[in-house]
């Protein structure tokens, strides 16, 4: 292959990756900038979206023999319900009772991971399992066929990255929380249930990992130890990107899904690895604060 | 109207309100008045359930404040300026706003209202917070505490760093406010600001209030303001140049 088309194909692989990766670090870039928190276990968030996806799509398939699309769409919808619906229980029960404090969440974050990991391991084993994506259309370039569902799935995150700006912008939930991230004392002086913010912020993070979770995993198996790769890359995008900045959690997102796509498909993933973690070190050495961040005061 | 029973405040260990008491009249302006760190600032942040008293009582008429999570409290009707004003910096001048109408759970807002008494804001309405004046800033910080349509309103140095015209204005709304039959407790270093506003003074010292007086004897007494502000005190000249 000549190498422009060859570097289009590598560009999709790479806005694949980032509109997933963008899904997933803007959850954890919400939940730090709202509550101050930061969460160790947003990758196992990741991976039991993952795993409830393959699930439900199972299930759906086998007792009630629906079409894989329709089995997909229960898994998109029923999967990050769920992993919210998880997320709000390890507010209540550990994170709320921490009062919040940064050190001690992070342990307890910490604490969170193992748990649903184990539990992952126990009841759903230790074997990588793939989902049928909801349909298999490939798109022909004139260069190479591409599988339309990748294509899907940089416009289902596009589209999902939109709707949280519209949630965040233009609704009252999205003025409340970002009220309580930049003052939480004074958002409480002002009648806004601030627990409750936080609690929801937690669950809608964890939701968004498991969105991007659902859309990537007809491309990658679940695993159970599938959680630490979109953590790592998670904390790498919001370091640059600037912590708590969403619009630099975006363009984060694409600057280092981007070039691992790139990268990857030229030479090797590893040398992609090995750039970003570079790219962060050089970050935190000469603008801490991320490319978009606040400067402390 | 507000009774405040021997309330002890503390930040962790460190007890900064020892037996507060002070009942506060329907429809009054009271000044609290005391040297830094007295505890001023901490008695509003405890009736206003940010730094909740671990003992004692706050009632407002017949609800007790000190019972209500901190985010109820506001929707007594309870306005807060805090010093230092803590907008809302990245949010813009409607949505601090639209926050305060959040206070009451209700459809109705007083954004009219706040705009009238503060037309300023009128045209700055899509700026965002942090960009505004301090004087702006003040305007606003006041109008969020009015969108609660407060029964009481609690003011944390409202003056402080600001420029005459603009220490007058919030004093006539502090005055017009009184007129409108708000009760309005006021945190004020400017010994010459309290005597225009206040019906009475609450002197706080080491975390307790051990004596109110009527304005009109503060104006007559030096030795109370040398006691309990320090000779270094505001001068009581009318028409000064702001802290």
């Amino acid at each position: 292959m000549d190498f422009w088309p060859y570097l289009l194909l590598a560009s999709l692989e790479g806005a694949v990756m980032a509109a997933v990766l963008a899904l997933t670090a803007l959850g954890l870039s919400l939940v730090f900038g709202v509550m101050r928190v930061v969460n160790v276990a947003h990758g196992e968030f990741f991976m039991l979206g993952a795993v409830l996806a393959w699930w439900f799509s199972s299930v759906s398939t086998q007792w009630f023999g629906i079409s894989p699309a329709l089995a997909f769409t229960v898994a998109f919808i029923m999967s990050p319900l769920v992993t919210a619906a998880v997320a709000l229980v390890a507010d209540r029960l550990v994170l709320k009772r921490l009062n919040y404090q940064p050190e001690a969440t992070i342990v307890a974050t910490i604490g969170i991971l193992y748990i649903i990991q184990q539990l992952a391991l126990t009841f759903y084993g230790p074997d990588a399992r793939p989902v049928v994506a909801p349909f298999s259309y490939r798109v022909q370039l004139p260069w190479f066929g591409y599988s339309g569902y990748k294509l899907f799935v940089i416009a289902a995150a596009v589209f999902l990255l939109g709707l949280v700006w519209f949630l965040l912008s233009r609704t009252r939930a999205g003025l409340l929380m970002r009220a309580t991230q930049q003052d939480y004392e004074t958002a409480q002086a002002f009648g806004i249930p601030v627990s409750r913010v936080y609690a929801g912020v937690f669950a809608f993070g964890a939701m968004l990992a498991a969105m991007a979770a659902v859309l990537i995993v007809p491309i990658q198996q679940a695993h159970y130890l599938m959680g630490l790769d979109p953590l790592l890359l998670s904390f790498i995008v919001v370091i640059i990107g600037g912590l708590g900045s969403l619009r630099g959690t975006l363009i984060a997102a694409l600057l280092i899904g981007m070039s691992d796509g790139i990268i990857s498909v030229f030479f090797s993933p590893t040398l992609a690895k090995i750039l970003a973690t570079t790219l962060v070190a050089m970050v935190l050495v000469f603008r801490p604060q991320g490319l978009f961040g606040d400067r402390p005061q | 109207m507000l009774l405040i029973n021997r309330i002890n405040s503390f930040y962790d260990d460190v007890q900064v309100l020892r037996d507060l008491s002070l009942d506060v009249h329907e429809g009054e302006v009271l000044c609290l008045l005391g040297r830094n760190g007295a505890g001023k600032t901490t008695t509003l942040k405890s009736i206003m359930g940010i730094v909740p008293p671990r003992s004692g009582e706050i009632m407002l008429d017949d609800t007790a404040l000190h019972l209500l999570p901190p985010h109820e409290i506001a929707g007594q009707r309870v306005g807060y300026v805090p010093q230092g004003r803590r907008l809302f910096p990245q949010l813009t001048v409607a949505e601090n706003l639209k926050i305060g109408d959040y206070a009451r759970h209700t459809a109705d807002s007083q954004r009219e209202r706040v705009l009238s008494l503060f037309p300023v804001l009128k045209a700055r309405l899509k700026q965002k917070a942090g960009t505004l004046s301090g004087g702006e800033q003040q305007m606003l910080a006041t109008g969020r505490a009015l969108s609660v349509d407060p029964v009481l309103l609690l003011m944390d140095e409202p003056t402080e760093g600001l420029q005459p015209s603009m220490i007058q204005l919030i004093r006539d709304v502090i005055i017009g406010l009184k007129k409108e039959g708000v009760t309005t407790i006021v945190v004020e270093q400017r010994v010459d600001a309290v005597l225009q506003i206040a019906d009475r003074v609450a002197f706080v010292e080491n975390g307790t209030v051990p004596m109110v007086v009527n304005a009109s004897e503060l104006a007559d007494s030096d030795a109370l303001i040398n006691r309990y502000v320090g000779v270094s005190h505001q001068p009581l000249a009318h028409g000064d140049p702001p802290s």
